[in-house]
């Protein structure tokens, strides 16, 4: 798993690639960690590249939704597989994670407000 | 016969002809002196001597034969014993002859003063030379081969050849005789040459050894072995030249000369000697200390002890990683905590992780703060050895001296050997320790295994029209799907199929949560929605924030044939009807535990059925349809549904092995990742 980070404006960006799971969900979580730390708002997390994700992943998503709520942080994740997408809508996080196919639809819904 | 008695006729047989020696003088000088024409034949005078020196001879070869374990030092000893009795017993002798002087006019007077004393003097001498010999010829043969071996033999067999020819007169000009007796130079010469036994001396020993030598040359020198020459100042008999008494006081001093030679030559480098077995005995130590103690602690404290005497450092310290305090932890020698604090703040540890080799600082320069630190502290040079293995490092140790150049090249190649040993036995501590924790590890997960085999029911029973088959696997030890059932006593059954987020011993202990959870809400009949409702608040209470459960309620009125299905974040069920029709239960609601706000409204919308004979329910986890082959391919729903739908006339049973060959088939040599289940409902 690789995640790397970019810094758009205010945008802040991580693309993962390859396997999201318990070993890698720690170096994801410290990279949302320093984004909180550095009080950024936007997060995109580029999912283009996500092969799979296992339950550690998605509790790390989890874990962050009281938290962005009531922060005011947008997260925002795109380009996800079927497979992936499939996985986020069987445990009914569609309604509380926002997913979008595009990274253009993704900036548009973070800079809304 | 046995040595010992051998020992006794040799030495008895001896005493004999040595007694015989005076008497015979006195028979012939008395004869002279009274000018009597009576004479003993020559082979009769010299007789006696000839056996007493042959069985003296055999007396003491026989009594070295047996290889005793005596050491280098107790040989030595014996020498040195034999010496100061001998010389003893014959200077108290030669005092008193002194005070008998007065009557040196007497014939008897003088036979016994001179006579009798050369021949207590000669017996003393034979045995002192005699027991050289042979103690000599013990350290000569030490380590020895055949042809040093060879060599000695030829020694002894010259030797009595000389014994013999001085017996049958021959004189040293005489040609046979002079022969054997440059041979036997050679032989001495020869044997001389070995000193094997000299390199096991340790240094205090070859004091002693030098001086016990010296004392065995001024023996020869005292008994003066050209004393038969002066036979005829002292009115003893001549009988024949004894080159033998020559031949070996000629080997005795050569070979104690030459030792005392090699012996003092090698002093110097005994000490070096000494010190090489030092660093031996001290890698010998440590890999004891591995052995034993298997506690890092002490390979740190004797490491740094031994590194320290090679390198002869003045101050040194390790600097380990990793450890309690501050990151470093320091075994000091003749270096306070103070001072390597303050050694550390000069940025000497930070000096250390440039490079993962030895540094060697010749000459410390005011230039830097470390270095105006140490000149300031009154060291010279520091060597900076790293405690590394190929894979880890786990300290630094630093070294000082308050001399400029204070460490050899040498030392330092020593060193490196030394610290890379000590990072073996470091790490192999380490490997040790880890599988001890493994053990332990797969000790609870053990038990875990247990618990979690206590939570599932042993079978599925509805009633007897309802068939039902349950597959699980987990792909660790303990895995977090979980299934349950609950019997309401009037045809109306619950059953639940649910997989706690994660794997291993933690999410094992989650599904005994959930069991808990299901068995107290299971009796009170709860529509599906309130069940779920129900459970995801007992569980978002429990669950830690980053884990989760999924769902699956069954509630079967068998009376009625109705069936409810609810779905909270789990796989959709696969429903098989009788008559061709087919479907992924895909409606239902969130995982539980994931909303964890009191005032979300939150709903699980579930589908009611009323079931026919001949339809087919199938619940399973994640684990089979995100099961992955070597090509990359996710078993998939397409996959399962196929290997359902042609074979759902069969038993609940059969339907469930075949779905599981299926899948194993599928997975091939790869093991699941993910634990697996299949519960298959026939109606």
């Amino acid at each position: 798993m690789e995640i790397s980070v970019k810094k758009e404006g205010e945008l802040y960006e991580m693309a993962l690639n390859g396997d999201l799971d318990a070993s890698s969900s720690i170096i994801l979580e410290r990279s949302i960690e320093e984004a909180l730390e550095k009080n950024e708002k936007k997060l995109l997390v580029n999912c283009t590249k996500l092969n799979y994700i296992s339950s550690a992943g998605l509790g790390l998503f989890i874990s962050y939704i009281n938290d962005f709520e009531e922060k005011g942080v947008r997260l925002v994740l795109y380009g996800l597989s079927d497979k992936v997408k499939n996985i986020f809508k069987i445990l009914g996080l569609e309604e509380l994670i926002t997913i979008k196919d595009t990274k253009e639809e993704s900036v548009a819904l973070v800079n809304e407000i | 016969m046995s040595p010992k008695a051998q020992v006794r006729i040799f030495f008895f047989t001896a005493l004999l002809a040595w007694l015989a020696l005076p008497v015979i003088d006195f028979i012939v000088l008395s004869g002279q002196r009274d000018h009597m024409l009576f004479d003993l034949p020559y082979y009769v005078k010299s007789a006696p001597r000839l056996i007493f020196l042959l069985c003296s001879f055999f007396a003491f070869k026989a009594l070295y034969a047996k290889p005793r374990e005596d050491s280098f030092t107790d040989l030595l000893t014996g020498i040195l014993n034999t010496g100061v009795i001998t010389v003893g017993i014959s200077f108290t002798l030669r005092q008193f002859i002194k005070i008998l002087s007065p009557y040196e006019g007497d014939f008897f007077a003088s036979v016994i003063s001179g006579n009798v004393l050369y021949h207590i003097e000669v017996a003393l001498y034979t045995i002192f030379l005699l027991n050289t010999l042979f103690i000599f010829k013990k350290k000569i043969l030490f380590g020895r081969n055949d042809r040093l071996v060879f060599t000695w033999r030829l020694f002894e067999y010259v030797l009595l050849a000389t014994l013999l020819l001085g017996f049958f007169r021959l004189r040293i000009y005489d040609l046979p005789f002079f022969i054997p007796l440059i041979l036997l130079f050679g032989i001495i010469l020869l044997l001389s040459w070995n000193f094997r036994w000299i390199a096991y001396l340790s240094l205090g020993h070859k004091w002693q050894a030098i001086a016990i030598l010296l004392l065995t040359v001024g023996v020869v020198v005292y008994f003066d072995p050209t004393f038969v020459y002066r036979v005829k100042l002292i009115g003893s008999i001549d009988s024949g030249n004894d080159f033998f008494t020559v031949g070996c006081s000629l080997f005795v001093a050569l070979y104690a000369t030459f030792s005392i030679l090699v012996i003092v030559f090698n002093l110097p480098t005994s000490a070096v000697f000494r010190q090489k077995m030092e660093e031996i005995q001290n890698f010998q130590r440590l890999t004891r200390s591995v052995a034993i103690g298997r506690n890092e602690n002490n390979i740190y404290e004797v490491l740094l002890e031994s590194i320290a005497n090679i390198a002869v450092a003045d101050a040194a310290w390790i600097a380990r990683y990793g450890a309690e305090e501050n990151g470093t932890f320091r075994y000091t020698m003749n270096a306070t905590d103070t001072f390597t604090r303050a050694a550390d703040k000069a940025g000497i540890t930070a000096l250390a992780e440039l490079s993962d080799d030895v540094q060697y600082f010749r000459s410390i320069k005011k230039k830097d703060l470390w270095g105006e630190f140490l000149r300031a502290e009154g060291f010279y040079s520091l060597l900076i050895v790293p405690l590394r293995s190929e894979n880890q490092r786990f300290g630094t140790i630093f070294l000082l001296r308050n001399v400029k150049d204070g460490f050899d090249r040498e030392n330092v190649e020593v060193l490196k050997t030394f610290t890379g040993q000590t990072a073996l036995s470091l790490e192999n501590i380490r490997l040790f320790n880890e599988t001890l924790e493994q053990e332990k590890y797969l000790e609870e997960v053990e038990t875990a295994r247990k618990v979690k085999k206590s939570l599932l029911p042993e079978r599925l029973t509805f009633s007897d029209e309802i068939e039902a088959a349950v597959f699980s696997r987990s792909a660790d030890e303990v895995g977090g799907d979980y299934y349950d059932f609950y019997d309401n006593g009037d045809g109306k059954y619950t059953l639940v199929l649910g997989d706690v987020a994660g794997n291993g011993t933690s999410a094992a202990f989650r599904a005994a949560q959930l069991k808990g959870i299901f068995q107290c809400l299971a009796p009170l009949r709860y529509s599906p929605d309130q069940f779920m409702i129900n459970t995801n608040k007992a569980l978002a209470r429990c669950l830690p924030i980053n884990s989760f459960a999924t769902l699956l309620l069954v509630t079967i009125d068998s009376k009625n044939r109705h069936l409810e299905i609810c779905r909270a974040g789990h796989c959709p069920p696969f429903y098989c009807k009788a008559e061709n029709e087919r479907e992924f239960i895909q409606i239902g609601g969130p995982g539980l535990g994931i909303i964890r706000k009191e005032n979300y409204s939150l709903k699980f919308p579930f589908k009611q059925y009323t079931y026919k004979t001949g339809d087919v329910l199938v619940l399973y986890t994640d684990g089979i349809t995100e099961a992955v082959n070597e090509q990359g391919e996710e078993f998939g729903y397409a996959r399962l549904q196929n290997s359902i739908e042609n074979i759902k006339d069969l038993s609940a049973q059969a339907i469930c092995r075949q779905i599981e060959e299926r899948f194993s088939d599928f997975c091939d040599t790869r093991t699941p990742v993910d634990d697996h289940t299949i519960i298959v409902l026939k109606f």
